[in-house]
């Protein structure tokens, strides 16, 4: 049984280095319209879904849950000039998804922006959001999404979930790392970024709980500490994770003193903006699994109310 | 045929494997089975591959020449696992006394007394992966009506011989994927999930017609097609 | 024909061959797998951009 105190330092350490390079979290505002503003939403969006999951789980310390909150008060006023930054990128881009998707986690804990709402109201509204070509997952989030900001999504979650990679529970030995983040983010918003765990489809549970401990085992093997971060996850989404040791160790022992998370393997050289660029992710994917498998391993200690 | 640059003995090995699998896929022809295993190579090949030797008569039914089970029976007196052998050599061993049994009948071999099995409390405690592996190197016991300590343990644990299997899969473990796939063949309680048969497909495929893996996977075909045409029957 | 202890007795006379390690194998080496993924990563980035999906590889600066 991994520790729980483990789980917890891993968690703490790499908010505390999320915390000290939030500078890291930045627009490009003057950057090439190819590239555009709205490609460095995306760690702004996770940042905010991964501090929602940190204060809804509850188990964070009191120096957790600060850092959390002054990172998202930091990225929401100074990053986003308190969402007119979102707005921005809305009216360069109308139909795109990307600044609702980034704008929702955030209001989910109480920051607001009526303009985005507007605009989310309105694509909602429109054939085209409904028919716009994307992988399945990446469908099955718009859906979920929707429904989290109280619209009806078209498609309902039902018919997205079907449509993915793992609502088919295909053969466990295809599964290569671009079906693994598939998979996972299927769970993701399947349960809702781990808050309903009970959401996930017996199938897909009873199929997940056979074989993630191989794919554990395997991107443990790798070295790939993104994978097998988001791997923890879900993990901790099912109906009785494992709370693999072995992968939880090997995951520990990859973290950096400061709480860096490398991608794969061993920790990237760079000037501090790009090094930002290559590990926030898997920083943020080591809170995320933390959060969530500390919040599962305490409630198994503790008895369910009656 | 012969390998270069592969060891002695993984050569032999492997042009007996070869020969087996043939033997087995092609009515029970057993090529040059009169020069089987009298020198020190063959003999030492055929107590590698083990029981698996005897395949084509194990498990396909056909008849062997009097010649290669004698010879069968030369390499099996030649190699004894020594006292405090591995499990697995203790068990391959145990395995080719048994097939001998099996074909030449009731009476007991003076020179090959029965001793019972070796004992198979080192699987109990393995975790899923080195299950596998160990499962999987013992590939020849898994056959119908083929009883033993291993079996029962490796019907237990259905589940950690398909994880096994996927595990041996993503790293190319072709040998090992078509042992533990053998034994999959046989089981019950195997996640409808796995795949087994595309799994045993990709495996030939991707081995590029390795001697050991096809053996193993053939075994297997011909395991779970009989399982299916018995559970056709019965239904 | 032989006899049969001649036989055994060659063989076990015999050390040349590693018997016992293809007895007793251990495991194979896993192969390394999924060598293009990092590059294929920037496939889903983008437009595409998918909530905690990895990080796109940016461009590196030059100069």
């Amino acid at each position: 049984m991994t520790s729980t105190r483990l789980i917890h330092g891993v968690g703490l350490r790499a908010l505390e280095w999320l915390h000290a390079r939030r500078d890291g979290f930045r627009l490009e505002p003057d950057a090439d319209p190819e590239v555009g503003l709205m490609d460095r939403f995306k760690p702004i969006g996770e940042l905010a879904v991964i501090c929602g999951v940190i204060f809804r789980e509850g188990v964070a310390g009191s120096r957790q849950s600060q850092l959390a909150r002054q990172l998202l008060d930091h990225v929401w006023r100074d990053t986003l000039d308190g969402g007119r930054m979102l707005v921005e990128g809305a009216r360069t881009e109308p139909i795109s998804p990307i600044p609702f998707e980034v704008y929702l986690p955030f209001r989910e804990l109480g920051y607001e922006q009526p303009d985005i709402e507007r605009a989310t109201r309105l694509n909602h509204r429109l054939g085209s959001w409904s028919a716009v070509e994307v992988l399945p997952v990446r469908r099955l989030g718009l859906s979920a999404f929707q429904r989290r900001f109280g619209l009806r999504p078209e498609p309902g979650v039902d018919e997205a979930t079907a449509r993915t990679w793992l609502a088919r529970t295909p053969e466990p030995w295809t599964v290569e790392g671009h079906i693994a983040y598939d998979i996972t983010h299927t769970v993701f918003h399947l349960t809702d970024w781990g808050e309903r765990p009970d959401r996930l489809p017996p199938h897909i549970a009873g199929y997940l709980a056979d074989w993630l401990p191989v794919w554990l085992d395997d991107w443990l093997e790798l070295r790939r500490w993104d994978l097998l971060g988001e791997l923890l996850v879900v993990d901790a989404c099912l109906p009785r994770p494992t709370f693999d040791e072995a992968a939880w160790e090997g995951f520990a022992a990859a973290q950096q003193p400061d709480g860096a998370m490398p991608a794969l393997r061993e920790m990237p050289e760079g000037e501090p903006d790009d090094l930002f660029d290559l590990v926030y992710h898997p920083t943020l994917v080591a809170a995320f699994a933390s959060a969530l498998a500390l919040s599962r391993s305490l409630s198994a200690l503790t008895p369910e109310p009656s | 045929m012969s390998q270069s640059g592969l060891p002695p003995l993984t050569g032999a090995v492997r042009d007996l494997a070869h020969e087996v699998v043939s033997a087995l896929r092609g009515g029970g022809h057993l090529a040059g089975s009169t020069a089987l295993a009298d020198d020190e190579l063959g003999l030492a090949a055929v107590r590698v591959l083990g029981a698996d030797v005897l395949l084509p008569a194990t498990l396909a039914g056909y008849s062997l020449s009097p010649e290669r089970v004698a010879a069968f029976r030369t390499a099996t007196l030649a190699f004894p696992a020594a006292p405090g052998a591995a499990p697995v050599t203790a068990w391959s061993h145990w395995g080719m006394r048994r097939a001998l049994r099996t074909l030449s009948g009731p009476d007991e071999d003076p020179a090959l007394p029965d001793t019972g099995e070796p004992g198979a409390s080192w699987l109990h405690s393995l975790p899923w992966q080195r299950f596998t592996h160990q499962l999987a190197v013992l590939g020849a016991l898994a056959l119908p009506g083929l009883p033993s300590e291993v079996a029962t343990t490796a019907a237990l644990r259905p589940v950690d011989l398909a994880r096994g299997f996927v595990r041996a899969v993503r790293r190319r473990d072709w040998l090992q994927a078509a042992g533990a796939a053998r034994w999959l063949a046989l089981l019950d309680g195997v996640p409808d999930t796995l795949g087994l048969d595309t799994g045993l497909d990709f495996v030939l495929l991707m081995s590029d017609d390795d001697p050991r893996v096809a053996l193993q996977a053939h075994a297997a075909r011909h395991i779970r097609d009989e399982r299916l045409l018995d559970e056709g029957l019965r239904a | 024909m032989f006899s049969e202890e001649s036989v055994v007795r060659d063989v076990a006379q015999d050390i040349d061959i590693d018997l016992e390690a293809a007895l007793n194998p251990a495991e194979a080496e896993g192969t390394f797998r999924d060598t293009r993924e990092c590059a294929a990563l920037a496939l889903i980035g983008g437009q595409g951009a998918l909530l905690l999906s990895p990080p796109t590889p940016r461009p590196t600066k030059k100069g």
